[in-house]
Parts: C-alpha cells; sequence; structure tokens
C-alpha cells in the first residue's frame, strides 16, 4: 500500500518553479529520503504535502486522503519536522510540547518523558535560551510523540551530535520496525545511506530517479587497486570486458582498475603474477548521486 | 493555558491587555477627578462659546454639552484618547492573528498539528475579540464607579452604550490589521494598512461638520459610526449596527483569504484569485550607501521609525501652535481655566508655574516639549537601543556582525553614534516644523528658543538612551535595561515637580534630569541652557560605560 501518492504534482512561486511534475510512491513500511542540493525543491515539495503550499497542478494522497481538502485528517496521523525550526521562544520545552499535544488532543507526557531522557533533552528551560542543537531535539520529540503512522523529516540531523544522530537513526528503525513509514529529505548522503530504504533523487525542481539504495550502490562501478611483485602489463587488463579505465601508480608496479560488473576475470588475469596486496571499494551513494548531477551538467 | 489556540492566544496577549486596560483605566480616573473642577466654572463656559468651531471639532468638544458630565466623558476621553488606546491595542492583536506566527516561522509547526486554519482563525477571533473588551471594560468600571462621587450624572445604560461603541470601533481596525496580516503573512504591513486607515478616517469624522465636501466620505468612516451621536447621551444608534457589520466582513475576508494562501514564502500568491504580490529581492539602490557601517546602518534600520515619530511629536506640536491664536483671543478665560485647577496637578507634572501655561512658550511647550514630546523622544532612544542593541544580541546576528573583523566597542560604538544621529534628525524636523508653526499662528517665539527646545529634547533622549545602553551592558537584557530605564524616567520626572512640593525631597531635585532639562522655565522660553550640557554629559558616559563593559562580558549567553 501506498502512504505517499502524488501525480503530476507541480508548484510554481509565481513564475519561479518549487517543485515540477512530481510522481511519488513511499510504501507504507519504509524509510524514503529525498537526496537533493540546496534549493532543488526538497522542503516545497514537503510543504505541499502538508498543505502550507498549494499546489498549482496536479494532486497528492496521503493515507489516501487528499492532501488539501483532507488535510486535517491526515495531520492527526502525521509527525512533522520543519526544515527552517522555529518554536515558541518564550515557552520552556515542556510547554511547547504539552500545548501541541493538546491540539492532538493526547496525553503524551510519558512518551514525551521518554523521548527526552533518550535525546537528553532538558525540558524546563526556555526554549530561547536552547542550542540549536537541543532546539531540533525539540522539534523531534514534538514529531515523535504521538507515535505517528507517517513521519514527515525536512533535513531531520541538522545540530544533531553523533551520539544522538545515532539516537535518531535508532528511533528510525523502532518505526521501521513497527510498519510505521518515514519520509526525509536530506542532502547528507552517508546518511540517507544509513538510514533509508529507498531513495528519490532531485534535481533541478524534477524527481529524476528513485530505487532502492541497495540498486544505487550495484548499480555503479567498482574500483580495485591491485599491488604486484613485478610490473604488469596494464594493455592486459585494459582489454578486459569488465574493465573501464586502468591507472598505473607507483612506478608501475600498482594498478588502480575502474570495473563494473564482476571482478572475476580481473582476479584471474591478477592471478597469474604474484600479488601482493588487493583491494577494492564498493560504490557508495555518493558516486552515484554525483554522477547525476554531474552526467547532467555535461549533457 | 495550553489547552488549545484560543487559550494559547489568551495567555499570549493577557500581559500586554492588562497593561493596555490598566492605562485606559488611570486615564479615565484621572479625566473624571478633574470634572469637579470644570463643571461649575463660567470662565470655561465663556471660552467654549468663544472658540472657533474648527478647534472644536478635533477636540471632540460640543461646547453645548461640555460642562456637563456626558459631555465632558466623551470629548475628553470617548472622542480622541479612548479610540487611540483602544485601536492601538486591537490593531496589535489583528497584526498577530497570523502574520506574527508566520514571519517568526512558527505557523508550519502550528498548522502541522491536526487543526484546519479556519479553526485557528476563529479561536484566535474569539481570543482578540475577549481581549480587547477589557480596554473599554475596564473604563466603564471606573466611569461606573467615578460616576456618583464626580457627580458625572452618566446613565449606566449609557456608559454600557459608548463602551460597547468603543469596543466595536477597535473590533473594525482589528478586523482590518488582521485582513490585511492573513494577505500578506506579514504584521509590519498589517499594522500600516490599519493605521493608515484610520488616521484618514478619524480626520474624515472629525472635520466633517465644518468641511461640507468631507460629508459623503464621513459616512463611510468607522469613526463617525462610532460617534456621531454621543452614546453617553444617544444610547444605541444605528451606527453601531455599521461597526458589527464592517468587523464581521472583514473576520469573514481574512478566513477566507486565509484558508486560500500559500504560508511563509518568498512570494505571496493567491492562486485562486491570480493576485501576486512579490517581494523584492533587491535592496533599493537609494538606501545601499547605508549599508557602509555599523552607524550607517543603524540609520538604515531606523529611518521609517525615525520618521513616523518625528510626525508625531510635529503633529503634536502644530497642534499645539494651531490652539494658540484662539486661546490668545481671551487670555483672562485661559487663565481662569487654568486657575481654575489646583496648581498641585500642573507642579506634579513639571510646571512650576502654571501663571507661565498662559504665555504661548508655556502653552505650546506644554504638550510637545513636557509631556508628549519627551515621552516619545525617550521611548525613541530607549526602545532604539533595545532594538538595535540587546535584540541583536539575543537573537545572533551580534555573533555574525563580531566575526568581522570590527571591535564590539566600535559596533557599540557605531551604533550609539548612529542612534544620536537620528535623534538629532527628529530634532531638526521639530525645529523646523516650530518655525512654520511660529510664523503661520504668530506665536511670537524667539528662533533660539524654538532650537534651545529642541536641542533640550535631543539630549534628554540621548540620556536615556545611554542610560539603558550602560544597563544593557551589564545585565545583557533588552528587556531589563527598557524597565528599568522607565522607572528610572518616571521617577526622576515625577522627583522633579514633587520636589518643588514636598521640603523633604526637595534636595534631590537637582538629581533629576527632567529638572536639568525643564528647569523652571518653560522649554520654549529659553535657549541651549547651560543644565543641556549634564544631559549631554549623562549620555556619553552611559555609552562609555556600555563601549568599556561589553569588552569584558560574554556575548549572548
Amino acid at each position: 500500500m501506498m502512504v505517499i501518492e502524488t501525480s503530476g504534482l507541480t508548484k510554481f512561486y509565481g513564475t519561479a518553479p518549487g517543485i515540477i511534475d512530481l510522481d511519488l510512491e513511499v510504501r507504507e513500511g519504509e524509510i524514503f529520503g529525498l537526496l537533493g542540493p540546496n534549493g532543488a525543491g526538497k522542503s516545497t515539495t514537503i510543504r505541499t504535502l502538508l498543505n502550507f503550499l498549494l499546489p498549482t497542478r496536479g494532486s497528492g494522497t496521503i493515507f489516501g486522503l487528499d492532501i488539501h481538502k483532507e488535510t486535517v485528517a491526515i495531520k492527526r496521523r502525521t509527525g512533522y519536522l520543519p526544515g527552517d525550526l522555529a518554536l515558541y521562544d518564550r515557552m520552556t520545552g515542556r510547554e511547547f510540547l504539552l500545548y501541541f499535544a493538546n491540539l492532538r488532543k493526547i496525553d503524551t507526557r510519558t512518551r514525551v518523558r521518554e523521548l527526552a531522557d533518550r535525546f537528553d533533552l532538558d525540558l524546563d528551560r526556555p526554549i530561547k535560551a536552547y542550542s540549536s542543537g537541543n532546539r531540533q531535539k525539540v522539534g523531534l520529540v514534538n514529531a515523535f510523540m504521538h507515535d505517528p503512522e507517517l513521519l514527515i523529516l525536512d533535513e531531520p540531523t541538522g545540530g544533531l551530535d553523533p551520539l544522538m544522530q545515532q539516537e535518531f537513526q535508532d528511533l528510525l528503525n523502532e518505526v521501521r520496525d513497527d510498519g510505521r513509514t518515514v519520509f526525509l529529505s536530506s542532502h547528507i548522503l552517508p546518511e540517507v545511506e544509513r538510514i533509508a530504504d529507498r531513495v528519490g533523487i532531485v534535481r533541478d525542481q524534477r524527481l529524476v530517479t528513485v530505487d532502492s539504495v541497495e540498486a544505487f550502490k550495484d548499480l555503479g562501478r567498482a574500483t580495485v587497486t591491485i599491488r604486484f611483485a613485478s610490473i604488469p602489463d596494464p594493455s592486459a587488463f585494459a582489454s578486459l570486458e569488465s574493465v573501464l579505465e586502468v591507472d598505473v601508480r607507483n612506478g608501475g608496479d600498482t594498478l588502480v582498475l575502474s570495473i563494473e560488473g564482476t571482478v572475476d576475470a580481473v582476479l584471474k588475469m591478477a592471478a597469474a603474477q604474484e600479488v601482493l596486496s588487493i583491494s577494492t571499494r564498493a560504490n557508495e551513494l555518493e558516486d552515484v548521486f554525483l554522477s547525476y548531477y554531474t552526467d547532467a551538467d555535461a549533457s | 493555558m495550553l489547552h488549545n489556540v484560543f487559550a494559547k492566544a489568551i495567555r499570549d496577549n493577557l500581559r500586554s491587555a492588562i497593561a493596555w486596560m490598566t492605562g485606559a483605566g488611570v486615564l479615565t480616573a484621572w479625566l473624571i477627578s478633574m470634572y469637579p473642577y470644570i463643571r461649575g466654572s463660567e470662565e470655561i463656559k465663556e471660552l467654549l462659546e468663544q472658540l472657533p468651531p474648527e478647534m472644536i471639532a478635533t477636540f471632540g468638544v460640543d461646547p453645548a454639552t461640555f460642562l456637563t458630565g456626558a459631555g465632558y466623558v466623551s470629548g475628553q476621553m470617548y472622542s480622541f484618547i479612548g479610540p487611540i488606546i483602544m485601536i492601538g491595542f486591537a490593531v496589535a492583536l489583528g497584526a498577530a492573528l497570523t502574520a506574527t506566527e508566520e514571519r517568526d516561522g512558527t505557523l508550519d509547526m502550528l498548522l502541522s498539528a491536526p487543526i484546519s486554519r479556519r479553526r485557528i482563525v476563529v479561536s484566535r477571533i474569539a481570543a482578540g475579540a475577549l481581549l480587547s473588551a477589557l480596554v473599554p471594560g475596564a473604563m466603564a468600571v471606573v466611569l461606573l464607579i467615578g460616576n456618583g462621587p464626580f457627580g458625572l450624572q452618566l446613565s449606566i445604560q449609557g456608559i454600557l452604550a459608548v463602551n460597547v461603541g468603543l469596543w466595536l470601533l477597535g473590533l473594525v481596525f482589528a478586523g482590518l490589521a488582521g485582513a490585511a496580516g492573513a494577505f500578506t503573512g506579514r504584521p509590519g504591513v498589517a499594522r500600516g494598512v490599519a493605521f493608515s486607515a484610520a488616521v484618514p478616517a478619524w480626520l474624515v469624522t472629525t472635520f466633517a461638520p465644518v468641511l461640507e465636501w468631507l460629508d459623503v466620505a464621513s459616512r463611510m468612516s468607522p469613526f463617525t459610526w462610532y460617534m456621531e451621536k454621543n452614546p453617553l447621551l444617544d444610547l444605541w444608534s444605528t451606527g453601531l449596527a455599521w461597526l458589527v457589520m464592517s468587523s464581521v466582513t472583514l473576520g469573514v475576508a481574512t478566513l477566507w483569504v486565509f484558508a486560500r494562501r500559500d504560508i511563509a514564502t518568498e512570494l505571496t500568491v493567491l492562486p485562486q484569485t491570480r493576485i501576486t504580490t512579490k517581494r523584492s529581492r533587491h535592496v533599493k539602490p537609494r538606501s545601499v550607501y547605508l549599508l557602509r557601517s555599523v552607524a550607517t546602518k543603524t540609520v538604515w534600520d531606523r529611518r521609517r521609525t525615525t520618521v513616523l515619530w518625528a510626525a508625531g511629536i510635529s503633529s503634536v506640536l502644530l497642534a499645539s501652535f494651531s490652539a494658540w491664536p484662539a486661546l490668545a483671543a481671551n487670555p483672562d478665560a485661559l487663565a481662569a481655566v487654568i486657575g481654575a485647577m489646583p496648581p498641585e496637578m500642573f507642579i506634579i507634572f513639571g510646571t512650576t508655574d502654571p501663571a507661565a501655561m498662559a504665555t504661548p512658550a508655556g502653552f505650546i511647550s506644554s504638550d510637545a516639549y513636557l509631556s508628549t514630546g519627551p515621552l516619545v523622544m525617550i521611548i525613541f532612544c530607549v526602545s532604539g537601543v533595545s532594538a538595535l542593541v540587546a535584540k541583536e544580541e539575543r537573537s545572533g546576528t551580534l555573533d555574525i556582525l563580531l566575526s568581522n573583523p570590527i571591535r564590539r566597542s566600535a559596533v557599540l560604538g557605531g551604533k550609539a553614534v548612529g542612534l544620536a544621529f537620528l535623534a538629532g534628525v527628529i530634532a531638526v524636523i521639530l525645529t523646523v516644523v516650530g518655525f512654520v508653526g511660529n510664523a503661520v499662528w504668530n506665536a511670537g517665539l524667539e528662533p533660539m528658543h524654538i532650537i534651545g527646545a529642541n536641542v533640550g529634547l535631543m539630549l534628554l533622549g540621548i540620556f536615556f538612551g545611554g542610560m539603558s545602553l550602560a544597563l544593557w551592558s551589564f545585565l545583557g537584557s533588552g528587556g531589563a535595561a527598557v524597565g528599568i530605564t522607565s522607572v528610572v524616567a518616571i521617577v526622576t520626572f515625577f522627583l522633579n515637580g514633587l520636589a518643588t512640593l514636598v521640603d523633604p525631597i526637595a534636595p534631590l531635585r537637582v538629581l533629576s534630569p527632567f529638572f536639568w532639562y525643564l528647569g523652571d522655565t518653560a522649554a520654549l522660553a529659553k535657549g541651549i541652557e547651560p543644565a543641556y550640557l549634564l544631559l549631554l554629559l549623562g549620555g556619553v558616559l552611559g555609552t562609555a560605560v556600555a563601549v568599556w563593559r561589553v569588552e569584558k562580558r560574554d556575548l549572548g549567553t
């Protein structure tokens, strides 16, 4: 079942495009990461899904409910963390969370206490006295405190230290284990790679591709570095079908091979000589991500 | 108090509501306590008969009824000061309906809760209507209590009617601010629209009785609906129904617009109505040159505020000038009015020689240089320190500013210089206005005295600005600095007057900056006094202390 579904969702600010023809499907129980550089349209997408912005054309549903007409019903089941977090400075963290719990007409005190402990957050200071990391924690507690079916998180880990980022990741895993759904945006690639099941890449106001993180990793190239006891023949390796590029280093005894597909042929050829060391580096999402941008720039 | 949007709106605004309510109540009490002195005065009656109709109109005074309780109360309280207080508070509430939160960015968070936009607006309108009722409510209570003891002879229904009218008048302008704020998402625009509608509306209503061509326009002014008839005497009029209808219409318009808008975007778009307002992304070229230094940026920050406040004191000054010829025509009557009141009333407010009130310098000084003027000038300087210095530390922009190769003392000094310059700009504007007023209404003031009065006024502002700057540098809190400076200003103001009445505190009078400023002579009756040097030194000293202290303090903790 799809939790979020949009078709041709488009938002123009006057004549300036925010997001164009977005067809997005987020499945129940997955963590979906929306990747893209600043200004690509991530926040516009999220704010349109939440009815802060009215779509210029196209439509969308969350839980099968219309994002414009049934927004209140959607929000009852959704937790949200804004990218540009603004809180009521004069309240304490506890007052702030109490207010939003009241607006949801539920008692979240136990859950808030639990989350505040996990995030090591002192709730009884005025928000204006918080550091940016602590403000972010208040925002996260607010998004998680009612255990929503869907979490929409815009740049969620900004300002969090590595310890808290780990805590946040654990929290997301629990959400996934419960079968709940997360839709998050980020420009921090390793983070999305660690957290997300599927990734969508946004470029220039358009969603250019969607796939699982694993598929993205398989898709690209791997790098194999081999150091030989004697000088090998680079052209022999270059003639192999799986080898795209050969780089000779270290006075000729080291080859850095860029390969596509399996390493089998390379290994067999290398085994004919004495090999001192071999290392392979798998593709990371970053390579894929960057290739989308550089390829697009080139074309 | 955090149960829902309504309760939180009450909580957020309760403090300011109590402040406005107290102000309105105390002012009403003060004005009706003077009524017994006015009532029996033949001289005032005579004066009223001789005043030109224009002046009577502007002061909301009806000569036929002024000496009755109903005429006095409506003329003194409900035709000008009451509406100012009511509209001031109501417009603030209207701007906070949606626009303040939209600007602050917290509206996103609020709307992520399962609550509709309509619900938020309706809850806040209800809270605003309730809170704004506190102002006329307090005035009504004071009138009900004072009615007997001060012999006002008002009917209970009349008291009710006039205060309901005042409340509805406030709601109309709150509705206008609310609608403008919901449409643009900018609280400044909301306030601007409401006030710039209120001022001409008031003028139209006020001058319609003497200027016939204003008749049509005045039919459409909320002030006409509110005060064409005196509700204290005529009770419920059809005007009140118009007030109800227009505030309801504005409320509905607010709901309609707000439900159809993109929230907190660079561009404010109404797709259904194809109305687009664009915010310029570029700074206007003509003001860019002001961004060269900290001092000039200060001028840039406060350029609109300065013009606004200068216009405020200027209008007070011109009103005083324009009233003078009518009063001068009846010197005996004016002297009698002054004589009818106990001298203590003047002395408490710093006029040690009440008889001087009957001279042009004394009379014209009394508003622009004794009461309203100093108040406005001090607020300008003190709030300037709060907005320019303290707020920058609180909001964290001071960190960015100081990440540049510039010393803290240079930042602070630049801001102090910029602010002092702006106080000077106000003084120059007032001097020009003073020369014009003097020539047009033949007040016969010495040019040097006009200059002197404005130099004194400027230095008074600089003195208290310097004080609040020094306080901020030690306390690190703008609110505390403003609070303490205000208390010091109020205490020393009354110290200056009371010290001449109460012997034990008489020696303390020389410590009051208001004594240095006022002395025993009206500001417009003297030139640049040596005592003004003390004000200047005080302001410079305060700034110097702040510059010294800020180098040695943790910032933004």
